[in-house]
């Protein structure tokens, strides 16, 4: 049987999920996630050796599956209702006791009433995307979780817990690997939306884990903006069943609303072209809750409360994708329509103000956060506009930001359990304290926001794209200016170093130092070889929508047509450069060693830091990053921002309505 | 001269550190450097560093508060490093000699190449004895002057080891 | 796309690479004599010769070497090798965007070296260099693109053999130019995070307070290799004749200079507000000019 990897990619995780949760063994634990992260990767080089297909299971032990999953989901909202009443959240209940009755109606109703609901569409679908998709969530997920394990010990002796809650944090960590690869391979929009819902409510149970009322506040927030997307995807597949009697994304995307000559869909019975706009309108509307796009962002930054493996897997690498990943698949369709355009103005914007936003934060994990936020935008704006080489961007970046992110969420998670802070200007000295962990940080942020690395080349690509397009083009001019500000004050701060004579590498589970080193080994090795990468991942992608790739790679660089990206010379002076450490740290002598210049005041067991000041008192010096919260901190962003997002929304409403 | 020598004769770049006293040297120093007098064209530029200074120039009597900074800035000097002190306040404690908390002359705490007297001294006088210290850029001056730090009056309460030279690197 | 430059110059790149490497700070290093006698006569002095700057490369490149931490001399080699980097790819005629985007991580480093010691100088230094970054890199990026827009590609040998002078068509951008190569040569009045040359001193000497003898004479030498890159991306306005692109650099040479006489130093703040609104708003008239 073929269909074994994609067994295994969303089963293997249920399965070990439960299996953790009932076996409340640490060893038994760590030995059933170690053999799990093995398998989903098998399975995901299993799928990535193959070439597109499609699938659709039966039955999983003698259940017919549509029918199981239609239970699922009325049993998850059912339980979300309960969440909402036992937690006195009327917004919860409202909003899924909405997507119930809209569910309810759509699964007995419509399908009871109208023939023919199903066309014969694959339920699952595996094209490239789907694959590239899953080789990040099975392999930067898995990596992630390996992390967790020995995060989560340490995580508990923080919290000074008395009776351990991993049984429970692994059980929706887990599930939630398994939801996210389920939603990818599905072309059933039916399952799309119960692996959507899944998602939603794993992130709420792992927000919330830790119990404390900022956590809970914070889950409830992400719980009823996600639960809000959830609602406007059930109307849209209400309103597609109903009039356009379509339940597939493959037929919902090949439907060309602007009459794209490049069309290969099912041609849905009796409805008109512009009758989609609405249900194509509210998956964006959907896409965007999920993807924290302004006015929505602050569920994310909410969401950090959570322990850093959460924060790295959910809300940087796989939750938040899959809405970019929506938005994508359903790119074909409103390609060239005010719709496209609109959507890709709300990416560009929401890139723009959360990378102005970053500048004003001090608290580690909140920039990583509004980064992610950013970054997520560039992708939707470069989905909006969706031309061969906006296409190859948004993929770049989902698949080096994804790789980059977790990375930085595994670090910034070491670091505050090393230093006990999450806080950047509190970093100083990590250099010394922790040299390989912040070693691999600045790899990671380096790949963030500079050239040779594949997030930056993944910008280029979007401002050559977006070059033909001017209302999107000022957002990304400013919001990759602003990004590279935001990360280098940061980078500065953890670099900083006094004079040592030996620097001593510091011990760290082996856990978490395998997944920082093969993660950090990704990074540097996807971007030299990104030519190869974008060959094998993005290249079919955008070929089969557009027949051309958009992007050549003539000799281990892409080029547009208007322009190259040579990546090899860089990586060579970075090389050069780098060759040079062993040399300055063998050649620099203590004799050679000056404290820094303090007006002469040097004073104390540390002339570099301290002087002397009035009536010979020894002093510290401190000299913080600037922040300037009065033009970039969230409350002087947000006065501006969310009449602009909301604004955009509500012309949104403009465009889609039949 | 050689190809070195020659740059560094060519290009002695300055700070200057008032360690008390009237002001006045100080005021002249700053008068050296206007655009009357038109250092850069031998290539002087005031730094306010002493890690990309060739040349410090003192001015005033030293206490020793300041006499601890000076110590400080000459180390952070890189070498090859001269000093030229200026004023009889500078040479040797001037009018301020046996005051208790002074170290009397520059050169009881940090070594001197070039001794610019006056009260105050005239700017000509300054760019002079800066044009002195060349040599010692250049390589071709003698031993500095250093004079010994004998214990003097008003030195009793543990501050001779401070300022006394030879324990500059404490 | 080597190939194509090999064409268009009739020389092998590595060639190409080799008189760069050579010839810039030579160059540079002349025009910041120049600079410095051509401020001096507008001051009513008379200046150092012009060749002053190579003793001060050559006094400073036979110091002591003395520095604060092990670390501290990566940043300057990365920010000169980058730095290179950038101009031989503008000679080479590659990728505008992507030799910007190389621009700026010589930039970064730099930065970086500033944060890299615990000097409070230096950091402040630091801190405000990241402000001139983000003031100037937007700018930099929508003249790319105006160049894009203009001719049809991102390579510079395709500009530069695309016809027209950029000037009839980029007027705006090149004034915008213009105010962003003096926050970018640090000149007053964004004198900011560290003056250069002459007797101007800004938080002692900012992100290069830290640096002495032989490393402060490598970020000189990485100084006139970028005189020399943004000089020459000023000449890119008039790349259609070599006389021409000579007088759009010179044009920019004598801006800055008189600028850095007549003008006192500004708070960051005014700098940027002053940058996006003048700078951007020129550049982005200008780039909806030939949307139109």
């Amino acid at each position: 049987m073929d269909a074994w990897p994609i067994a295994l990619a969303i089963l293997l995780p249920v399965a070990t999920a439960l299996l953790a949760y009932i076996f409340r063994i640490r060893a038994a634990r760590v030995l059933a996630v170690v053999v799990m992260a093995a398998g989903l990767m098998v399975s995901a080089l299993a799928l990535a050796g193959r070439g597109s297909f499609t699938y659709t299971p039966e039955s999983v032990l003698g259940l017919p599956i549509d029918t199981l999953i239609t239970i699922l989901d009325l049993a998850l909202l059912g339980y979300l209702v309960w969440i909402g009443l036992s937690m006195r959240r009327l917004s919860v209940v409202l909003l899924a006791g909405l997507q119930l009755a809209g569910l309810g109606y759509l699964e007995f109703w419509l399908r009871g009433s109208t023939p023919a609901v199903l066309p014969a569409e694959p339920a699952m679908v595996i094209d490239r995307l789907a694959v590239t998709m899953n080789l990040i969530i099975s392999g930067v997920g898995s990596l992630v979780v390996l992390f967790a394990l020995p995060y989560m010990d340490e995580f508990e002796r923080r919290q000074k817990a008395m009776k351990t809650r991993q049984p429970r944090f692994f059980l929706f960590l887990l599930l939630f690997l398994g939801a996210m690869n389920g939603l990818v391979f599905s072309n059933n929009l039916l399952w799309l939306y119960f692996f959507w819902e899944a998602t939603t409510f794993s992130s709420f149970m792992l927000i919330t884990h830790t119990g404390a009322r900022e956590a809970l506040a914070n889950g409830l927030r992400a719980l009823w903006m996600n639960l809000l997307g959830g609602l406007a995807f059930v109307l849209a597949l209400i309103f597609l069943a109903r009039n356009a009697h379509i339940v597939s994304l493959r037929a919902l995307a090949g439907w060309p609303l602007a009459g794209w000559p490049g069309w290969r869909g099912l041609p849905p019975i009796g409805s008109s072209p512009d009758l989609l706009l609405l249900p194509m309108g509210l998956l964006c509307f959907a896409a965007f809750t999920k993807a924290a796009q302004f006015p929505f962002q602050t569920w994310l930054t909410g969401a950090m409360v959570a322990p850093t493996p959460v924060s790295a897997l959910l809300h940087s690498s796989t939750m938040v994708k899959a809405a970019v990943y929506l938005i994508i698949r359903l790119a074909p369709a409103f390609r060239g329509t005010t719709l496209g355009i609109l959507v890709a103005v709300i990416g560009g914007f929401t890139f723009m103000a959360a990378s102005t936003t970053a500048i004003g934060q001090a608290n580690g994990k909140r920039v990583l956060a509004y980064s992610t936020i950013a970054n997520l935008g560039l992708i939707i704006a470069m989905a909006g506009i969706n031309t061969p080489q906006a296409l190859s961007a948004a993929l770049l970046i989902i698949i080096f930001h994804a790789i980059s992110k977790a990375l930085l969420f595994i670090c910034v998670g070491t670091i505050e359990h090393g230093i006990r802070t999450r806080d950047i200007e509190e970093m100083e000295g990590l250099f010394y304290k922790m040299p390989m962990t912040t070693i691999i940080t600045v790899v990671a942020m380096t790949s963030m926001m500079l050239p040779p690395f594949g997030v930056l080349i993944g910008k280029w690509l979007a401002i050559e794209a977006s070059v033909r397009f001017p209302l999107l083009l000022p957002f990304v001019v400013l919001g990759s200016a602003l990004t590279v500000v935001f990360w280098s004050k940061w980078l500065g701060r953890i670099l900083t170093v006094s004079y040592h004579r030996k620097f001593r590498l510091e011990k760290l589970p082996l856990l978490i130092s395998a997944s920082m080193l093969v993660l950090a080994a990704a990074v540097v090795v996807a971007s030299f070889g990104i030519a190869s990468v974008f060959d094998f991942l993005a290249a079919p992608v955008v070929r089969g929508q557009f027949g051309i790739a958009g992007v050549v790679t003539p000799r281990a660089d892409l080029a547009t047509g208007m322009g190259e990206f040579i990546p090899w010379p860089i990586f060579l002076l970075i090389v050069l450069v780098l060759l040079a450490i062993p040399i300055s740290f063998s050649r620099v002598k203590p004799a050679d060693i000056r404290p820094p210049y303090l007006c002469g005041e040097n004073a104390g067991e540390k002339p570099g830091t301290s002087f002397y000041s009035a009536r010979d008192e020894i002093n510290l010096t401190r000299t913080g990053n600037y922040y300037v919260t009065g033009v970039f901190g969230e409350a002087s962003i947000n006065r501006w921002a969310y009449p602009i997002a909301v604004g955009l929304l509500l012309l949104m409403i403009g465009v889609i309505k039949p | 001269m050689g190809f070195i020598s020659t740059a560094r004769v060519k290009s002695p770049w300055i700070m200057h550190f008032e360690t008390g006293s009237c002001n006045g040297c100080a005021i002249e120093v700053f008068a050296a450097l206007t655009p009357v007098y038109d250092l850069e064209r031998f290539g002087i530029l005031n730094t306010g560093n002493p890690k990309h200074a060739d040349i410090m120039l003192v001015t005033g009597c030293v206490s020793f508060r300041a006499g601890r900074v000076l110590r400080n800035l000459y180390h952070q000097m890189p070498g090859p490093k001269a000093v030229v002190a200026i004023g009889v306040c500078a040479l040797t404690g001037g009018i301020f000699h046996d005051c208790y908390n002074l170290a009397p002359g520059v050169d009881k705490v940090i070594p001197v190449d070039v001794y610019v007297p006056g009260c105050a001294a005239r700017p000509e006088a300054i760019i002079a004895g800066t044009v002195m210290a060349l040599d010692r850029l250049a390589g071709k001056a003698g031993p500095p002057n250093i004079a010994p730090g004998e214990p003097r009056r008003g030195l009793e309460e543990g501050r001779v080891v401070e300022i006394a030279p030879g324990n500059s690197d404490k | 796309m080597i190939g194509r430059t090999i064409a268009t110059y009739g020389i092998s790149p590595l060639w190409v690479t080799l008189a760069t490497v050579v010839a810039a700070p030579a160059i540079g290093g002349l025009l910041t004599g120049i600079d410095r006698k051509l401020t001096a006569r507008l001051q009513n002095r008379v200046g150092p010769p012009i060749w002053q700057p190579f003793h001060d490369l050559v006094k400073l490149w036979s110091k002591e070497r003395i520095t604060v931490n092990q670390v501290q001399l990566l940043y300057v080699y990365a920010h000169l090798f980058l730095m290179i980097a950038s101009l031989v790819g503008l000679m080479l005629g590659q990728d505008l965007l992507m030799i910007f985007f190389i621009f700026a991580f010589s930039s970064v480093s730099l930065i970086l070296g500033g944060f890299s010691v615990r000097s409070p100088y230096s950091r402040i230094g630091s801190q405000r260099e990241i402000m001139q970054l983000m003031a100037y890199e937007p700018v930099l990026v929508l003249m790319a693109i105006g160049i894009y827009l203009a001719t049809g590609s991102f390579f510079v040998h395709e500009i530069i053999t695309s016809g027209n002078p950029l000037l009839y068509s980029l007027p705006l951008v090149f004034a915008a130019y213009a105010v962003i190569l003096v926050v970018k040569l640090r000149k007053s009045p964004f004198d900011l995070s560290t003056a250069v040359h002459h007797v101007h001193q800004e938080v002692v000497k900012g992100l290069l307070t830290e640096y002495s003898g032989p490393y402060l004479g490598l970020i000189e030498l990485a100084n006139w290799y970028e005189l020399v890159f943004l000089l020459a991306l000023g000449g890119l306005f008039w790349a259609t004749s070599l006389w021409g692109a000579l007088l759009a650099a010179a044009v920019l040479f004598l801006f800055q200079v008189v600028v850095d006489t007549v003008s006192a130093r500004v708070t960051w703040a005014w700098m940027l507000k002053f940058v996006w609104t003048v700078g951007l708003g020129l550049a982005a008239i200008n780039i909806v000019w030939l949307y139109m």
